[in-house]
């Protein structure tokens, strides 16, 4: 199968810095994503991952760094060709259907049934197309939020710790898509503590502690012959934040 | 008290003969009160909305200056529509006082604040919620503003209930601006104040009766379909 | 939706221009509360083809009202306040209507014991006994033959308020109702105690007196002032309501068998 180049790659990002009161949660830094792939952002609660990931995704204005995709600067018509699956499911308070039709609306004008019902069978919700999203379970809830992420097709998606506290059932669905998405050509950044999942999904991982990135590797590397100390006592279910 | 027995009695009879008078301010009453409403809904919704998901500078003077306005007397709202639409005012040459049209703009004028006020405490609850949503989607403001009303609805319905009770109510500005003329712009409220001066106190108290009566049906009804409707669609 | 919005704006649209053949009527209060717009307005009606909208206020405020130029015609009953809204030339000439009188008003066991005086005595009485008065204080016509009546007395009422002297800056009848309340006397026309509903058992004291006569005068709002006041169609409602003809329908109006007003 030929996949297109993705025209948002690569992600450059100098010296990203982010302070909140006087705490800084992100210090200096530096790095380029390829476009190959599934990124594994790891670290442990309170590293900075999810900031690290709005900002990339542009949730969170910032002044003092630059981050570009494909070396132009972040803005709406970049952002409009990107993903987002939050930690805690965020749906309207509509349809199954109607949460889906309605991120397809702000990408294109018209709305194609046929194509809403593909994406509700692949997270396997299709028998709940017509039920309100606020009686879904949180598994439900979090596949739902993928199909929305994915029914647009964007160049980059991002997942926020979008697996943890859910079945295996629904772990295992979504886990199936993302490796599809990238299969066809969509950049993967996703956050996680799950060490397993990382096994299981990353070709790369950024290892983010105290705000700063100790290491970006390859997965394999990464999880054979960790090079940060820091690294080495995460794995090993050791380090203290 | 003899005088509650001849109201509840003047009221009955007053409901069963279908009394023209009757028929005629009560349907004015709630024909300016509707109409008012719908307006103010039709600008209160989305300006609350946008003060709630917005920030600009001058948000908060600006919510606090509409809080204020919710407590503003009828009286005073009255008297500033009536300098305004006064002949000699800067709207006098609508010729429009004295109308239903000025109680209309009298009523906006009051129930609007009520209905962004409201709104505004309402959407925020939602905003926290909805906007890392809306900004991954890039989602247009009007889009945004129009999501969050109709995902709202069941709690807006509040707002717009607190509205109609102030409309249906408030006697101070309909009175001034309307001048409560006889089959041209007397309602419920301006009756009972007429009634009262006339000494007709078991009439005015019917007409009261009546008045609550009405309300009280309206918001069980409404209040029914709401939590009817929210469970069906929210759930708890 | 959009429907419902122009149907509105029709709506709002029609209730602007329909004004055509009526004209506005600022008033003094008694005249609506003792039913002699209901009686006189349909006549009105029949004979010219004019509607009348009546604005009740107080004399002062109906006074006011017409000089921001909101009325056609103005009918009070405060000889004084007409002439200073004459002075300021938004009327040319008082128009007599029509006449009748004040009246004091007080509970049948009349504490005071002011029966059989008369009103001047009455009022003296009041201070004396300090017994409750209820005064209007709102500025109206009927207010301000009361003041007149204490000035004439050399008793200055703004001093003894709050005591047993007390104002409810309202209108005629809710004033009574406190009265009636209070068990206190109040000043009346004569009009709208006969036709107020709430006596118990509240008498008339101090009646017909040549001194307190009560007379309800008509005003053209000066087309100067008021380019936009309707002044021909005021001007035949005037002349309909000076005629002899109106004058037998005013005589006629009857509450209880008693006359509510007269015409000289």
């Amino acid at each position: 199968m030929v996949t297109k180049k993705n025209t948002l790659m690569p992600i450059k990002v100098k010296k990203l810095n982010f302070e909140k009161g006087h705490r800084k949660l992100l210090t200096d830094i530096s790095c380029e994503i390829k476009a190959k792939g599934i990124t594994i952002i790891l670290g442990p609660n309170g590293a900075g991952k999810t900031l690290f990931l709005k900002c990339l995704h542009g949730l969170i204005s910032y002044s003092t760094s630059e981050v570009t995709f494909a070396n132009k600067t972040l803005n709406k018509s970049i952002r409009k060709q990107q993903s987002m699956v939050f930690q805690s499911p965020i749906l309207l308070r509509r349809s199954v259907f109607k949460n889906i039709s309605f991120a397809l609306q702000q990408r294109s004008k018209i709305i194609n049934k046929e194509k809403i019902l593909k994406v509700l069978k692949r997270v396997d919700l299709l028998n709940l197309v017509n039920e309100n999203a606020i009686f879904l379970s949180g598994g439900e809830k979090q596949r739902l939020c993928l199909a929305r992420a994915i029914v647009t097709l964007p160049k980059v998606l991002f997942l926020d710790e979008a697996t943890s506290n859910l079945d295996p059932y629904s772990i295992q669905i979504i886990e199936k898509i993302i490796k599809e998405v990238n299969r066809k050509g969509t950049k993967v950044i996703a956050v996680t503590h799950d060490l397993l999942q990382a096994k299981r999904l990353a070709d790369d991982i950024i290892f983010i502690n105290k705000g700063k990135i100790s290491e970006f590797t390859s997965a394999k590397i990464f999880f054979s012959k960790p090079k940060s100390r820091e690294g080495k006592l995460f794995i090993a279910g050791n380090l203290v934040v | 008290m003899n005088i509650y027995w001849d109201s509840i009695f003047t009221a009955i009879n007053l409901i069963v003969s279908l009394d023209k008078k009757l028929i005629e301010v009560f349907f004015l009453s709630f024909k300016v009160t509707i109409i008012a409403l719908f307006i103010s809904c039709f600008i209160g919704l989305p300006l609350g909305t946008f003060l709630a998901t917005q920030r600009f500078k001058g948000r908060n003077l600006l919510i606090g200056i509409i809080n204020s306005l919710m407590s503003l007397p009828p009286v005073v709202v009255g008297l500033f529509v009536y300098i305004n639409l006064s002949r000699s005012g800067p709207f006098g040459w609508l010729g429009i006082l004295y109308t239903p049209a000025a109680m209309i703009i009298a009523q906006i004028v009051l129930i609007l604040p009520i209905i962004a006020g409201l709104t505004t405490q309402i959407i925020e609850d939602l905003q926290e919620n909805y906007n890392d949503l809306f900004v991954s989607l890039v989602t247009p403001k009007v889009t945004t503003i129009k999501a969050y009303i109709i995902d709202a609805r069941y709690s807006l319905i509040t707002a717009v209930l607190a509205g109609l009770a102030k409309g249906i109510s408030e006697v101070g500005a309909v009175i001034i601006v309307g001048g409560n003329i006889d089959h041209l712009t007397r309602v419920m409220t301006t009756t009972i104040t007429m009634e009262t001066s006339k000494g007709e106190l078991s009439l005015a108290l019917a007409l009261g009766i009546i008045l609550l009566i009405t309300s009280i049906t309206i918001n069980l009804i409404v209040t029914y379909k709401k939590y009817n409707l929210k469970d069906r669609y929210y759930g708890n | 939706m959009q429907n419902f919005i122009i149907s509105i704006l029709i709506y709002l649209f029609i209730s602007v221009i329909k004004a055509d053949n009526s004209i506005i009527l600022q008033s003094t209060t008694s005249l609506k509360n003792s039913g002699f717009y209901d009686y006189i307005l349909p006549f009105i009606y029949k004979d010219l083809g004019i509607k009348v909208n009546v604005v009740a206020v107080g004399t002062g405020a109906a006074i006011r009202n017409s000089m921001n130029c909101d009325g056609d015609l103005l009918i009070v009953h405060s000889p004084q306040q007409e002439k200073v809204f004459m002075e300021n030339g938004f009327s040319k000439k008082n128009h007599y209507i029509m006449h009748n009188y004040f009246v004091v008003v007080g509970p049948k066991n009349d504490p005071a014991k002011i029966s059989n005086l008369n009103v001047k005595s009455a009022f003296k009485k009041f201070f004396k006994t300090k017994s409750f008065f209820i005064s209007r204080g709102d500025n109206s016509g009927t207010d301000y033959k009361e003041k007149m009546i204490w000035k004439s007395l050399n008793l200055n009422s703004s001093k003894f308020s709050v005591n047993w002297y007390l104002e409810t800056g309202t209108s005629m009848g809710a004033t009574i109702n406190t009265a009636v309340g209070l068990n206190a006397y109040t000043f009346t026309d004569k009009a709208t105690w006969l036709s107020f509903k709430n006596k118990l058992d509240f008498i008339i004291y101090s009646d017909d007196e040549e001194n307190l006569i009560n007379i309800y005068n008509a005003h053209i709002i000066s087309k100067k002032k008021c380019p936009h006041s309707k002044y021909k169609l005021a001007n035949r409602v005037l002349s309909w309501l000076s005629s002899e003809n109106s004058k037998k329908y005013i005589i006629n109006l009857k509450n209880k068998n008693q006359q509510l007003f007269y015409v000289k």
